[in-house]
């Protein structure tokens, strides 16, 4: 039940991406609604579950996106293999531990599609990539206390 | 419970690696279905976040609308005085036996979803190859050039933004007539690289696209200079432009049609 309630919220968050989120930009940038939800799913289902659930967010995101080098499908898992990891040695319920993995894994993510775009010889000025970089992961961080709320309780707090 | 030991990781990765790589492969025949199954929630979505925006801005779209009405009236008599220009050219040019283009023919479209991600800029927009909307066509709006089309389905397309980094196109200054190449920034202007170190080009000149790019009509506006630099390396410069189009304010386009 838990696992079909995740894969909706994850099509609904990338529909809302689409259509929604446009209106609700801070400084050019939308926070990543999608991404929030993989990084809680790591903390309530099992861990078989955990890697579908990243691995079918991360395709949806790059599909639905221009997605050239399928970024999010290949960091998406490995960002629940880190967390899985991590979770393993701190407690991870702490919403602010919650919050700047999630701070960290959008900054990460950026500093990645910054060596492709160099890599690809697209010119993003580095005044845009650090203002766009700060800001979203500002972003997602600020939001990650209003889903903690959300999934608390399903994670057994 | 589910522990990681280097066996279990081994035996959850391998499965998601070829799901990812399977994925990947079945792409090309996986990516038209999908992208059509997502034409009905999109439309529906923009139509909900329409209709509430337009009670929530009601006083805010009487006042706009009846700016636009009195806009409307000015710009048809504009329209009137262009199209007595517009024949005057065409009566000249036939005197000097010039051959004349062609006008192109255009497919109007509606934006139906944005960009998901932050470091892509794009459409969806809601024709695609049963409407003849083509892979590279090129979109426009009535003030200048938009983007192309990436990706068709049977009723949906993805159009990249002029802004967006993996765009170019060959671009020349209105009065100078220098070439260059313009690419997008991700941020609200573009840049307009490859100028040689002398080249005439200044703040507030025009750019307009040179046709020198497969597909791309020639004299589509693409901006206005705002700051003029050198390169790095001090053998180019390069411009800094304002474009003509608001990428975040579009709700139609036009697709020409070549």
């Amino acid at each position: 039940m838990r696992i079909r309630n995740f894969f909706i919220l994850i099509l609904v968050s990338a529909i809302i991406e689409l259509v929604v989120l446009e209106h609700f930009k801070i400084f050019h940038v939308q926070p990543d609604l999608v991404l929030i939800e993989v990084v809680f799913s790591v903390l309530i289902l099992p861990f078989r579950w955990v890697l579908i659930i990243s691995a079918f967010a991360g395709i949806l995101k790059d599909f639905l996106g221009l997605g050239i080098f399928g970024i999010n499908t290949v960091l998406f898992p490995l960002y629940c293999i880190f967390i899985r990891k991590l979770s393993q040695n701190i407690n991870m319920d702490n919403v602010f531990i919650l919050t700047l993995v999630i701070f960290l894994a959008v900054f990460f993510r950026a500093l990645v599609l910054r060596v492709a775009f160099l890599y690809l010889e697209r010119i993003i000025p580095t005044g845009v990539f650090l203002d766009k970089m700060f800001s979203e992961s500002l972003y997602v961080a600020f939001l990650v206390p209003l889903a903690y709320k959300y999934f608390a309780p399903l994670m057994n707090i | 419970m589910f522990k990681i030991t280097k066996k279990n990781l081994i035996v959850s990765a391998i499965p998601v690696v070829l799901l990812i790589f399977l994925i990947f492969n079945l792409i090309p025949t996986l990516r038209n279905p999908l992208l059509n199954a997502f034409k009905y929630p999109l439309t529906f979505s923009t139509l909900v976040e329409r209709e509430i925006n337009g009670i929530i801005f009601y006083h805010r779209n009487i006042i706009q609308n009846e700016n636009f009405r009195k806009q409307n009236d000015f710009l048809k008599q504009k329209i009137l005085t262009m199209e007595e220009l517009r024949l005057e050219n065409r009566r000249l040019e036939k005197l000097l036996s010039l051959t004349e283009k062609a006008p192109f023919t255009v497919i109007a479209a509606r934006v139906i979803g944005h960009s998901p991600d932050n470091w892509a800029s794009m459409i969806i927009i809601d024709k695609g190859r049963n409407n003849g909307i083509r892979k590279s066509m090129v979109v426009i709006n009535y003030l200048g050039l938009v983007g192309r089309v990436i990706e068709t389905a049977e009723s949906v397309s993805k159009v990249i933004l002029i802004n967006d980094p993996n765009f170019s196109v060959s671009a020349i200054n209105e009065r100078s007539r220098q070439e260059g190449l313009v690419s997008g920034t991700l941020g609200d202007t573009l840049i307009m690289r490859y100028l040689p170190k002398e080249a005439d080009i200044k703040p507030q000149d025009i750019i307009l696209t040179s046709g020198l790019t497969p597909l791309f009509p020639k004299s589509l506006l693409i901006g206005r200079v705002v700051d003029v630099g050198e390169e790095f390396s001090g053998l180019a410069r390069y411009a800094i432009i304002k474009p003509a189009v608001d990428t975040s304010m579009l709700e139609e386009v036009l697709l020409i049609a070549q």
